[in-house]
Formats: structure tokens, C-alpha cells, sequence
């Protein structure tokens, strides 16, 4: 996948000069592209004077990261304690069984990606998921599959 | 500063660290990811050490705790012993054919223990990082990283692919413990494992051999070139010779210098 | 918007905003912490004030969105002042009536009230519910009052009187020394001496040093430092230049976790704000004093929660935010090798109130050795899940029991996690205990961030530790053998354990791998991470023997070791069962008994999420 100049270029200019802050830029890259591409972190690289084993140092040891192209709907299931102890596994298991793809990994149709998440902080509504960054809390595998039928 | 190791009285410079002292006494502690040239990392944990400091008792490792006024250091307590017995047998679980463990086992008399999981027969890394902070520290090119964390951490080029950085200078094989870093001589380049790096060779303009990389010898020559930059005598533009050759020219541009004016000197 | 050229001119601010306060005016503040909005709150917002505008209530009455209340089980959470009516589980279709029965007439709507689950009583007011009423919220006081996008709202609140009199009337030495008398300990877990802290950073012959909020709250099922800094961002900001006068500092960081959006923005909202009323930035209130705070992302990774390891991030040398070893220790040296103090959320959110009230005030509070209050994240089975703010040295029994309402279902409690993935469980037993660092170290567990999952009689503690090490192992960073190696290992023996395939050997070894990991890792996430398992294994060890011995699991958790089967005597052939089995492994004819395939059965549990007649057994 090539990289439009036009895209990355006002990321860079954001973060030139700065000593900390690599996390974030790494960040603003991947809300840009919905993953981190390669060419992306070499053109950082170079202009920013930052070695591309340190940024992949980054981009492997985050969760937050990705180095493959994400689903079009990105789908987390909490996996907090208290989301455990209310049966947030099986909730997982359900939608790795609808979609067909286990944590981590995309749709073949580029759909939806599966993801675990540990803990967002709303743990009186677990089981809880959350379905392109909107939460949706206290379900039951049953509800948990309708949710991949649905756009929020 | 005062201080005892296993009862013996040893005396610390200031900032130095308990394992520098104690092999300056001939201790024995025992290390798997310390090398003299580096940083202490601190990551194998095998030179642990108890510590007692103000009445209060901890581990820690030797290669980058402090020597303090007053401490008493204990190199195989009980408690050590058993922290190097598991991490060995954790790392031979991981690494079962890598002979510097078993080595280690054997010399410290620590036996064994087998765990449920085991690596495929031929995992040669230990993880020690040595490969990694030789790159960064005594070379400065940072070619290879650290990539994924727990189980899954290994020193890795870029996207696992060649490694622009990479100058082919081999220190990372040179510093690796057990042979996981592998350096093969083709025709013309090198080929550096894990890091599925190709670097072209030198060909000398002389001879025709190839004993170093044309990014080694450059970046070499930058180092020099660099040193002494304010100096008369600068590096020769020698980057397209080995070794040899190179040696051979100095002699002969040595030849050509006019003759000091000292006694005994003259040819 | 002000800006603020002198104490006095804020002073000033503050007592004509009070003036124009009105008391008895009505207005409704609505919950809006990730919790609720996760519920719906936002919705009721909408339509409360599309209704109030058609109704031109909203002329007298005004809507206030604030942060966590913390009784999170009953949100969408609505509180009607002055009467201080509480409304729980509000939904959409209630704004109308509330509109024009509450808001108008001061009505009070009974079904919406909270209803003792014990008594049945209906109970109006906030501060008379059990929840709240053994509570003793002091950080949580202004979070369900305030705006926490508004500067203005926070100084009607008693913002900012604590940096006032410390810019007027104390040197950094006096700061200490009340924070020291105080008897503040972290928050973070550890529970170290804030004043100590402060003072070795202090005491350092350096021109640049730095104060750092640590907001990485990574414990799975702790959400206290979200709700302080979605809430009432300002008292962790307060907090933090007052420590920074007083270690000397003139930069400070506040590294927040990545999935905390709304914590995220409420906090830059409140950096814009502070700067330009002059509360922040050079020359603070004409005082001369300069502080800036910068914002720090956290990338997902548990470890950054470590102090030496979140210093790593923020200076990202080599890229991974590994830990360092200690000494030295961050006061000393510690961003860019410069003197840090690093605290939790909870921590900095305290220091105000301390240097308002008085460190004789704090030090009134709690037990001999832990002061103060600690806010709890109670969840699992429980009542009451949410956030309960205590003093320190209540006991952990009448949180559980007073608070948290006790376990529903009449399910017995089992035991309590405390301290997250570096805690251990304390078991039923031992429930008496008292709140306190001290006394749930002696048990075997810790405070840690104050995370607190009840467990009931259909948990697996085998499964609980399975859990919790596959966590740490998760989110381990790899650099040291014991943790990276360990945590592997053990993980594999509690799941041999779990599938009925491993022998009393594999306890003893559990053992050593958990000695080695306390004694050698290099950070407390490997030092601390056989905790759970440990504790479990002390306290619970019948249940361990029968997954070893007789390959079964009490619990009926485990699914190797459990069988389903249904229930001839309430089946009713209704069939959702079958077609609910992703296995195919149910059979039967339409009103007939069905029957479920053990060889093809995964355990799953689909089927008996169905079942309407509760005929699926699990042995």
C-alpha cells in the first residue's frame, strides 16, 4: 500500500524537534491509516531522524499498534476482571465463531477485526464490548453475535 | 567504601558497581548478559546477589547494584542459589542445546529442573541483548531492536527484513554467547542470521579479496576521519583496499616522509 | 474567559461567582463517566434538554453534566437539586415525566428511585442510600457536582483555595512537612511515604526536576483514576503544581492510558483552561511561579503502569518502555536522569484537600499506618459494583456486606481479590479484616490501586489464578528471564492443572517458579505476579486437589473437567438449545427430551445461556 505524502507529511512537521512523544506520533499515524504501514514508519524515520528498529520496537510491543491493515469495524471484547468473572469468554468465543477469525486477526471479507481489550474502566457493565469505539455493556453471547449484524 | 562480600572485607570506588568489585577480588559471580563494554542491562538476573544495607535484607543483581558504604554481600546464599538453578532451567527448557548453560549448571553443582514448556530443539537465543546493545552502544547504528514483548520478545532487524542500518561490521555475532548470531562469507556479500540481512563485501582494488564490508570500512574511516579532523595527518581515502593492502600502503607512504633529525634514525 | 493576574483577582472571582449562586435553584446533574454514557446516559441528556426547551423549563432550570457518581450498577445515575433526589437507571423515556412531575413541580417519581433490595423501601435522598451513606467521599465529593470541563465550576467548588495559601503563605520545606505529618502514602500500590518521596526529590542539587501523575491505570477492573481525572481533572492538576513548588520542579507530565478517551480529553480541556486563567504557564497567579504540565499517551501495555518502565516511555531511547533497575531510584534520577517524583492519580488529587484542611485533618483518618481514605473499585458478584470511597481500616467485610450490598442470587462469597493482578485472594474466612496495607500484606495480598473482585461459590479459584497469570504473562515486557520465562512455565502448569492432566508434582514446582520470580525479577510485575496464584493455592488448596486428584472441578468452571447435560425433568423440547450449539452436539425431536453429545460437546455454554427452563445441567 503506498502512502500519500499529502497524509503523512503534516504528521511528521506535528512531532519535528520533539525529544518525547514517539508514542503519539505513532499514534496519530495509526488513526490516520487504521494501521501502521511500513512505508510510513521508514518515511518518519528518515525525516525525523529516528531509527526504524526503535519505531519497530514501538509498533510490536504496544497493543495499541497494528503493522497489518485493520477491518473496516473494529470490535474489542473487555477481558477485565470483572468482565471475566461475568462470562466475558464465552462472549469472545461467540463472535470468534460467528466471524470466524480468532483475537487479532481480520476478516477475509476486510469486514470486521476481533480484537481483547484489558479492562476500560466500566466494569459494572460487563460483559462488555465495544463496537468501533462505542461501548456496549451487559451482554449475553446471544446479544453479543446481533452486534455484528448491526452499524452503530 | 567498606564493604563485605562472603565475609571478606573489600574496598569500592565511589559509583562502582558489586560485580566489577567482586571479580576485582576474585569472586565468582556468575553472568550471562554482562559484558565489560556495555551498560550492565541487567536482564538475565543470574548474578543475583543478597544484599543487606541498613539492617534490611534484598536480591538484586550485582552487575548494576551499586557497592555502598557498610553493605554486606552474600554471592550463594540459599535463596541465590535457587534463583540461578531456575533461571537455568528456564533457559535450558528454552534453549535445550546451548552448551554455555548446561556449562554453567555443571560448574555451580545447581541441578536441573525439567519444565512442561520447551522450545523447538534448535532456539539458540537467550535473549541476553547483547547482539542488540553492541549495535546501539559500541557501534551506533542501532540495525537490530528488541521486537513483541514476553514470550514473544526477540532481537529483530526492521519488519524482520534486511536492515538498511546495518554496516555488516559483525559485532553482533562476535558478542553473542551461544552462536544464535550466524555470519556467512558469499562472494561478494555477507549474510547475517536472524537478521536476513545481505551486506556487500569490500573488493579490494589491489588484491581482489574481500575481508570487510564496503559500510564497515567506510563507517571506520568516518570514525577516523572524525578524530582527526583537526589533525595534519588525515585517514586515507583507503576504502577500497583490505586490510592488507592498506597496511602495505602505510608502510610505503611512511617511507616517503622526510627523516626526523634524531640520532639513530638514519637509514 | 479571565485571566487571573493575582490571588486576590481569583479570590474576587470566586466570591462573586458564589454570590450569584443560588442555593435553591433548581438544576439536575447527570452522570456522564464512560460508565454511564456507555449506558446511555447521553441520551437522556438529549432528551431532558429537547423536552425542557419545548416546555421553557430551561429558563430556571439548568442541566449539568459531571462525572462519575460511582454507583455504577444503578446508571444511568440523575441527581434534581436542592433536593438531592437521586434517580437510578434512568432511560430516555423517563426525561418527560421527570420534566414535568420533578423539575416543575419537585414531584418525586417512586419508580426511579433507588429500592433497598433487603427492605423494598423506596429511598429518595443521595446521602441516605447505604451506598453512599457509609461512605466518606473525599475525592469523590465534587464529582458528582461539578462540571469537569468548567475552571470556573471547579473554584465554586473550593478549587484552588489549597494552591492560593501555598503560593501565599508556605516554603517548599513547609509543603513537605505537612504532606509528611499528613501521613499520605501512594496510592499507586506501593504505598510509599508521599512526603518522604518528595523530600529526597527535593533535597537534590539539580536545576531541572519534574513531577509526573502516573494515569496508567492498567489493573483489569480498577477504574478510580479514570473517574477522578473524567471528573474533576483540576484537583490532580492543583495537586501537581503544589508538588511541584515543593520539590522544585517547573515541568510535570501526566502519562495517561490509551483506552481512557474521555479522561484523555476532559484532561486537555482542563490544561487549555488552567492556562489561560493564569493557573498554569509562566508566572502563576503573578506569583512568579512557572509550572507546565504536558500530556503523555500510554501505547496498551500494562508494564508502563511501573514507575521505571513508564519513564522508558516517556523517553523512548530504544523504543520499548522496559523497567530499570532500582537503585537509583526515580527521585534521584529519574526522566532524562533529572529528580522525579512520580504518583498515582489519587495521590496528586489528595494533596489539595490536605494543604486546605490541614495535615491533622488527614492524619485523623484511617489506622495508625495508612491515612486517609482509599477509593475501592468494587466488582464481580456484587450488588453494588462501582466506586466506594472509605477510610482507610473499615473492614473489608462491611464493605463487601453494608456497601456492596452483598452477593446477589443468595450465593455465598467465596472470597475478595484485592490489588489486581499483583494481589492475592482473601478468602471468606478471613473477611474481617481491616482496609490497611499492612494487614493485607500480612494476608498474603496487597492494596495495590484499590481493584476489589468478589467472588461467589461458582468461581474456580483455579481458574481465578489461570486468569490473573495470563494477564502478567500477557502483558509481560520479556526482559528478564524469571518473569518471562517463569510466568510462561506456571502458566502451563495451572492449565495442565485445569484440564485434569497434571499431578501433585506440579504444585511443588509452581512453588519454586514463584520463589524464583519474588526473588528474581527486575520489576514488581514479575515479582508480584505469583501472588494470585500463590494466595489461591494457600487458602484454596482443597479446590487445587480435586482438579489434581479427582480431575474435577467443584466450581464447574473448567471446562475439561465439567460435562453438560440436560435435565430430563424440565426439558420441554422447546429445541433453542440445539440450535444455539455451535458443536452440533444436541439432538432430539421437537417437544421430546433433547439430549446433548459429551464427545462432541466444547463446554461452551451457549445452550445453557438459552435454555428459558434453566434445564441445563453442569457437573
Amino acid at each position: 500500500m503506498s502512502i500519500e505524502r499529502k497524509e503523512i507529511q503534516p504528521i511528521i512537521e506535528k512531532y519535528r524537534g520533539q525529544t518525547t512523544g514517539h508514542v503519539a506520533l505513532l499514534q496519530d499515524i495509526q488513526k490516520e491509516y487504521r494501521y501502521l504501514p511500513r512505508e510510513a514508519l521508514e518515511q518518519v524515520s528518515q525525516q525525523l531522524d529516528i531509527p526504524l528498529s526503535q519505531l519497530y520496537s514501538m509498533a510490536t510491543f504496544y497493543n495499541s499498534f497494528n503493522l497489518e491493515p485493520r477491518g473496516r469495524h473494529e470490535i474489542h471484547v473487555c477481558m477485565g476482571t470483572a468482565c471475566h468473572v461475568r462470562g466475558a469468554p464465552r462472549i469472545l468465543d461467540r463472535l470468534s465463531q460467528k466471524l470466524g477469525v480468532g483475537p487479532g486477526e481480520t476478516t477475509e471479507d476486510g469486514e470486521y477485526t476481533l480484537e481483547t481489550v484489558n479492562c476500560v474502566g466500566a466494569c459494572a457493565l460487563g460483559p462488555l464490548v465495544t463496537f468501533d469505539g462505542r461501548y456496549y455493556g451487559q451482554l449475553t453471547p446471544g446479544k453479543a453475535e446481533k452486534l455484528t449484524g448491526r452499524k452503530p | 567504601m567498606e564493604l563485605t562480600i562472603d565475609g571478606i572485607r573489600v574496598t569500592a570506588r565511589s559509583e562502582e558497581t558489586i560485580l566489577n568489585l567482586a571479580r576485582e577480588n576474585g569472586i565468582f559471580i556468575p553472568t550471562l548478559c554482562h559484558h565489560p563494554a556495555l551498560e550492565p542491562f541487567g536482564s538475565c538476573r543470574l548474578c543475583t546477589v543478597e544484599i543487606v544495607q541498613a539492617k534490611k535484607l534484598k536480591l538484586d543483581t550485582a552487575c548494576t547494584h551499586p557497592a555502598e558504604e557498610g553493605m554486606s554481600v552474600t554471592t550463594a546464599s540459599t535463596r541465590v542459589r535457587h534463583v540461578r538453578k531456575m533461571i537455568l532451567s528456564f533457559l535450558i527448557a528454552r534453549c535445550p542445546e546451548v552448551f554455555v548453560l548446561k556449562e554453567l549448571a555443571d560448574k555451580m553443582g545447581l541441578k536441573i529442573l525439567s519444565l512442561p514448556g520447551e522450545n523447538m530443539k534448535d532456539e539458540k537465543c537467550i535473549l541476553c541483548g547483547r547482539c542488540v546493545r553492541v549495535c546501539r552502544e559500541a557501534i551506533g547504528k542501532q540495525a537490530i531492536s528488541f521486537a513483541f514483548r514476553g514470550e514473544k520478545r526477540m532481537p529483530s532487524s526492521p519488519f524482520g527484513i534486511q536492515s538498511e542500518n546495518c554496516i555488516g561490521c559483525t559485532a553482533c555475532e562476535y558478542v553473542c554467547p551461544t552462536g544464535a548470531v550466524t555470519v556467512k562469507k558469499e562472494q561478494k556479500t555477507i549474510y547475517l542470521s536472524p537478521w536476513s540481512t545481505e551486506v556487500p563485501l569490500l573488493e579490494c582494488s589491489n588484491c581482489g579479496s574481500s575481508d570487510s564490508t564496503v559500510k564497515a570500512a567506510r563507517h571506520v574511516e568516518e570514525k577516523l576521519n572524525k578524530q582527526l579532523q583537526d589533525s595534519e595527518v588525515k585517514a586515507e581515502e583507503t576504502s577500497s583496499l583490505c586490510s592488507k593492502c592498506r597496511r602495505k600502503i602505510a608502510v610505503q607512504r611512511l617511507e616517503k616522509l622526510p627523516q626526523p633529525k634524531v640520532r639513530g634514525f638514519e637509514k | 474567559m479571565k485571566t487571573f493576574a493575582s490571588i486576590l483577582d481569583m479570590e474576587q472571582f470566586r466570591k462573586s461567582k458564589l454570590k450569584k449562586h443560588k442555593p435553591e435553584a433548581r438544576h439536575v446533574s447527570i452522570c456522564c463517566g464512560t460508565g454511564c454514557r456507555a449506558s446511555g446516559a447521553l441520551d437522556v441528556v438529549q432528551e431532558l434538554e429537547r423536552i425542557m426547551e419545548e416546555r421553557g423549563v430551561d429558563a430556571e432550570v439548568s442541566t449539568k453534566l459531571t462525572g462519575c457518581h460511582g454507583f455504577c450498577e444503578q446508571g444511568p445515575l440523575l441527581v434534581v437539586f436542592p433536593e438531592k433526589i437521586l434517580y437510578c437507571q434512568v432511560k430516555v423515556e423517563d426525561a418527560e415525566e421527570i420534566v414535568t412531575e420533578t423539575l416543575t413541580r419537585g414531584k418525586i417519581i417512586e419508580r426511579l428511585l433507588y429500592q433497598d433490595p433487603s427492605s423494598g423501601m423506596r429511598i429518595s435522598q443521595e446521602d441516605q442510600i447505604p451506598f453512599y451513606r457509609e461512605q466518606m467521599r473525599l475525592l469523590l465529593a465534587r464529582n458528582g457536582q461539578m462540571d469537569p470541563t468548567s475552571l470556573e465550576d471547579y473554584l465554586g467548588n473550593n478549587g484552588y483555595i489549597a494552591l492560593a495559601k501555598v503560593l501565599e503563605n508556605l516554603e517548599p520545606a513547609e509543603i513537605i512537612e505537612e504532606i509528611k505529618q499528613s501521613g499520605l502514602r501512594g496510592r499507586g500500590g506501593a504505598g510509599f511515604p508521599a512526603g518522604q518521596k518528595w523530600e529526597i526529590c527535593r533535597q537534590q542539587e539539580e536545576e531541572i526536576k519534574y513531577v509526573i501523575c502516573n494515569a496508567d491505570e492498567g489493573d483489569p477492573g480498577c477504574f478510580q483514576d479514570r473517574s477522578i481525572l473524567e471528573g474533576n481533572p483540576f484537583s490532580v492538576l492543583e495537586g501537581m503544581t503544589i508538588g511541584a513548588m515543593a520539590v522544585g520542579a517547573s515541568e510535570g507530565y501526566i502519562y495517561v492510558r490509551n483506552e481512557y478517551p474521555l479522561a484523555l480529553s476532559h484532561l486537555e480541556q482542563a490544561l487549555e483552561q488552567a492556562r489561560q486563567y493564569g493557573l498554569l504557564g509562566t508566572n502563576i497567579l503573578g506569583t512568579g511561579f512557572h509550572f507546565e504540565v504536558n500530556i503523555c499517551r500510554g501505547g496498551g501495555a500494562f508494564v508502563c503502569g511501573e514507575e521505571t518502565a513508564l519513564l522508558s516511555s516517556i523517553e523512548s531511547i530504544t523504543g520499548e518502555p522496559n523497567p530499570r533497575p532500582r537503585p537509583p531510584y526515580p527521585a534521584t534520577r529519574g526522566l532524562w536522569g533529572k529528580p522525579t517524583v512520580i504518583n498515582n492519580v489519587k495521590t496528586w488529587a489528595t494533596v489539595p484537600l490536605i494543604m486546605e484542611h490541614g495535615a491533622p485533618w488527614h492524619n485523623a483518618i484511617g489506622t495508625e499506618q495508612s491515612k486517609g481514605t482509599m477509593i475501592f473499585s468494587l466488582t464481580g458478584k456484587i450488588r453494588n459494583t462501582g466506586l466506594v470511597e472509605v477510610p482507610m481500616g473499615l473492614s473489608l467485610k462491611d464493605l463487601v456486606m453494608k456497601i456492596g450490598g452483598g452477593i446477589p442470587g443468595n450465593k455465598q462469597i467465596k472470597a475478595v481479590q484485592t490489588g489486581g493482578p499483583s494481589g492475592g485472594c482473601v478468602p471468606e474466612k478471613k473477611l474481617d479484616i481491616p482496609l490497611d496495607y499492612e494487614q493485607l500484606s500480612k494476608a498474603g495480598s496487597m492494596m495495590g490501586s484499590g481493584g476489589m473482585i468478589v467472588m461467589d461459590e461458582s468461581t474456580c479459584m483455579v481458574d481465578v489464578a489461570r486468569y490473573f497469570l495470563s494477564f502478567t504473562q500477557d502483558e509481560s515486557c520479556g526482559k528478564c528471564t524469571p518473569c518471562r520465562e517463569g510466568s510462561k512455565q506456571m502458566l502451563l502448569l495451572l492449565e495442565q492443572i485445569a484440564e485434569g492432566t497434571s499431578g501433585r508434582e506440579h504444585l511443588s514446582l509452581i512453588e519454586e517458579i514463584a520463589s524464583s520470580m519474588q526473588d528474581g525479577s527486575l520489576c514488581a510485575l514479575g515479582q508480584l505476579a505469583p501472588n494470585p496464584v500463590v494466595t489461591t493455592m494457600r487458602y484454596f488448596q482443597q479446590e487445587y486437589l480435586a482438579h489434581i486428584d479427582d480431575k474435577t472441578c467443584p466450581a464447574g468452571i473448567c471446562r475439561s473437567l465439567i460435562t453438560y447435560s440436560i435435565n430430563p425433568e424440565l426439558c420441554t423440547g422447546c429445541g433453542r438449545c440445539l440450535k444455539s450449539c455451535p458443536a452440533a452436539a444436541i439432538s432430539g425431536q421437537p417437544e421430546e427430551l433433547h439430549v446433548i453429545d459429551p464427545e462432541k460437546c466444547t463446554r461452551c455454554g451457549a445452550c445453557r445461556d438459552d435454555c428459558r427452563f434453566e434445564a441445563i445441567l453442569v457437573q
